[in-house]
């Protein structure tokens, strides 16, 4: 089982420091990174797949830090389903689930038999040969978590897999997700939806201003306090938000 | 895959033969065998082997390195309406080429003329490859390239603004409207190496640009370097493109349909067109090229270029309209 983790990082796009000397470690189960919007999740997911160089710290996978291993060899330890990820020609299903498996093609039944098990743990078999363009919502994100999940990576970064889904699809995502983690994979989601997060994360960690300010099991991180910290919002004792107005 | 390749090989097998038949001297089946063994009449040897054939294999190259590049710069440009033209090496080796014909250096040697051609193409590489440096975005590319292209058609109009005679003018006009008459082994052995070897260097690409498919983050996250993927591409272009234009002049819309006809029946996968491609545009270029030799008159021929674009334009319109539903 890999481990994933962040010592003493700051880095952003371009010149910002979105994270802020962060240090952090995601081992196995299902981690949920949740926040704000800008407070760190989609820049801390791609500065640990090496889409982002950091401006100080280090980022690394066990022992060895990132900037050490190839394309290949992080493609091979970590897979990454974008937040919203564009598919740019109407290909099928099977060829993007395939696509999973460019950074380890082993040329035998290897690769057909890590192609099957993700389509059928996606439930998108049923629809192999179809063009991704004819597909709903929810069964086109399927197929790119399936094919992240072809790679058959120790980690998978998902960034906000449920987004514009309805709550059926949302559930059927964070299943699949929960179930891969169980299965030894850790997996670190971005989510924006915190009953679902506090549903099937074992672990939540709260980001604001690109640093961490609560970490641990849902129960204890999703607290009034951590609400009004991050959000700015605040609620009275029956659970209200404390400006809204109680039609009793 | 198989099958659509073997009907393509086939059908370009087929139309190299009507080439090698089709003009004003005519062939009966066994002349036509006699003198493909060097056998018979010499002045028919002389037609198949000296006139024909070079005409013929080099159409069927142009339009393979067109069809190639075509299909492997929409895919890594993500983009059907990319064609070897929107990054500007056509424009670039046109340029070099003129400048050869301007200031009559094309005169000094035969190697001058497809060289100067070949440095316009390679500046233009040099540029689109600084571009693509690094994590560069493709964008920054097609727009490099676009400015490249305006330069050189630029310069190309200035040259023949300040063009010292109405002879050195038509030269040029002539040159740029894109023709294989008149080709020898010459043209036919610089440019077949030079695009059979982009060909090759374009199917390296060819993984990655499948992968490119779902965007840039998620392509990198498999393990695909954007940058590697765009040398392959530009030089795979240089090779193809740039030899070509330099044996053939500008020849449009051929890199631009080859792809669009292969999807229908290949799929969409942009890695999986550049071969089928190849095939397309060897077919399509010869086919115009048959089509411009029954069309012209006499001592009115009628160039390659104009009819690509004047069969391939409305072509096109009909494809965009009967596929409109299946772009992305």
């Amino acid at each position: 089982m890999s481990t994933l983790h962040f010592k003493n990082l700051s880095g952003g796009p371009g010149h910002a420091d979105i994270l802020r000397h962060l240090d952090i470690a995601f081992g196995p189960g299902l981690t949920g990174l949740v926040g704000p919007n800008g407070a760190g999740k989609t820049t801390l997911l791609r500065t640990a797949m090496g889409l982002l160089t950091p401006r100080a710290g280090t980022v690394g996978i066990d022992d060895k830090p990132l900037a050490d291993l190839s394309l290949t060899e992080r493609a091979r330890a970590m897979a990454y389903l974008p937040q919203n990820g564009p598919v740019h020609w109407a290909m099928t299903v099977v060829d993007i689930v395939r696509l999973g498996r460019f950074s380890c093609q082993t040329g035998t039944k290897e690769d057909d038999v890590a192609i099957d098990r993700a389509m059928t743990a996606c439930a998108v078999d049923g629809f192999a040969s179809r063009v991704i363009s004819t597909l709903s919502g929810g069964e086109r994100s399927r197929v790119l978590l399936a094919r992240a999940l072809a790679a058959q990576t120790g980690i998978l970064l998902v960034d906000e897999p449920t987004n514009a889904l309805d709550p059926a699809q949302q559930h059927r995502i964070m299943a699949i997700l929960q179930t891969r983690a169980r299965a030894g994979t850790n997996v670190i989601c971005a989510l924006h939806d915190l009953p679902l997060a506090a549903r099937y994360c074992d672990r939540l960690v709260f980001l604001q201003d690109g640093k961490v300010i609560e970490d641990g099991l849902p129960a204890t991180v999703l607290t009034a306090a951590s609400f009004s910290a991050a959000y700015g919002l605040h609620f009275d004792k029956r659970g209200y938000l404390a400006d809204e107005h109680d039609p009793q | 895959m198989k099958a659509v390749i073997s009907v393509l090989v086939t059908a370009l097998v087929v139309l190299i033969v009507f080439s090698l038949l089709l003009g004003d001297v005519h062939f009966s089946p066994a002349e036509f065998m006699a003198a493909l063994g060097h056998q018979g009449d010499a002045a028919k040897v002389l037609i198949v082997w000296d006139i024909r054939l070079p005409r013929t294999l080099l159409a069927a190259l142009v339009g393979a390195g067109l069809g190639a590049s075509g299909a492997a710069l929409q895919g890594y440009l993500r983009n059907p309406l990319a064609d070897p033209g929107i990054v500007g090496i056509s424009a670039s080796a046109g340029l070099g080429a003129v400048i050869a014909l301007y200031f009559g250096l094309s005169a000094l040697s035969i190697w001058v003329l497809p060289g100067a051609a070949m440095a316009g193409a390679g500046l233009a590489a040099v540029v689109l490859m600084a571009l693509a440096r690094h994590q560069a975005s493709v964008t920054s590319v097609v727009l490099g390239g676009v400015a490249l292209s305006s330069l050189s058609v630029a310069l190309t109009a200035l040259l023949m603004n300040l063009s010292p005679n109405p002879w050195a003018l038509s030269e040029i006009a002539y040159w740029l409207m894109g023709s294989v008459a008149d080709r020898s082994f010459f043209e036919l052995g610089f440019a077949a190496p030079l695009i059979l070897g982009g060909i090759g260097v374009l199917s390296l690409g060819a993984p990655a640009l499948n992968a490119l498919s779902l965007g840039e983050d998620a392509a990198r996250s498999m393990g695909v370097s954007s940058a590697r993927t765009g040398r392959l591409v530009v030089l795979g272009t240089l090779l193809c493109v740039g030899s070509g234009v330099a044996v053939a002049g500008a020849i449009g819309f051929i890199g631009l349909a080859a792809p669009h006809l292969a999807r229908p029946f290949l799929g969409a996968r942009p890695g999986a067109l550049i071969v089928p491609s190849a095939l397309i545009g060897a077919v399509l270029l010869l086919g115009a090229d048959m089509l411009a030799r029954v069309l012209s008159g006499p001592g009115t021929p009628l160039y390659l270029g104009v009819t690509t674009a004047l069969l391939g334009a409305p072509f096109f319109l009909y494809l965009v309209y009967t596929q409109r539903r299946a772009f992305p």
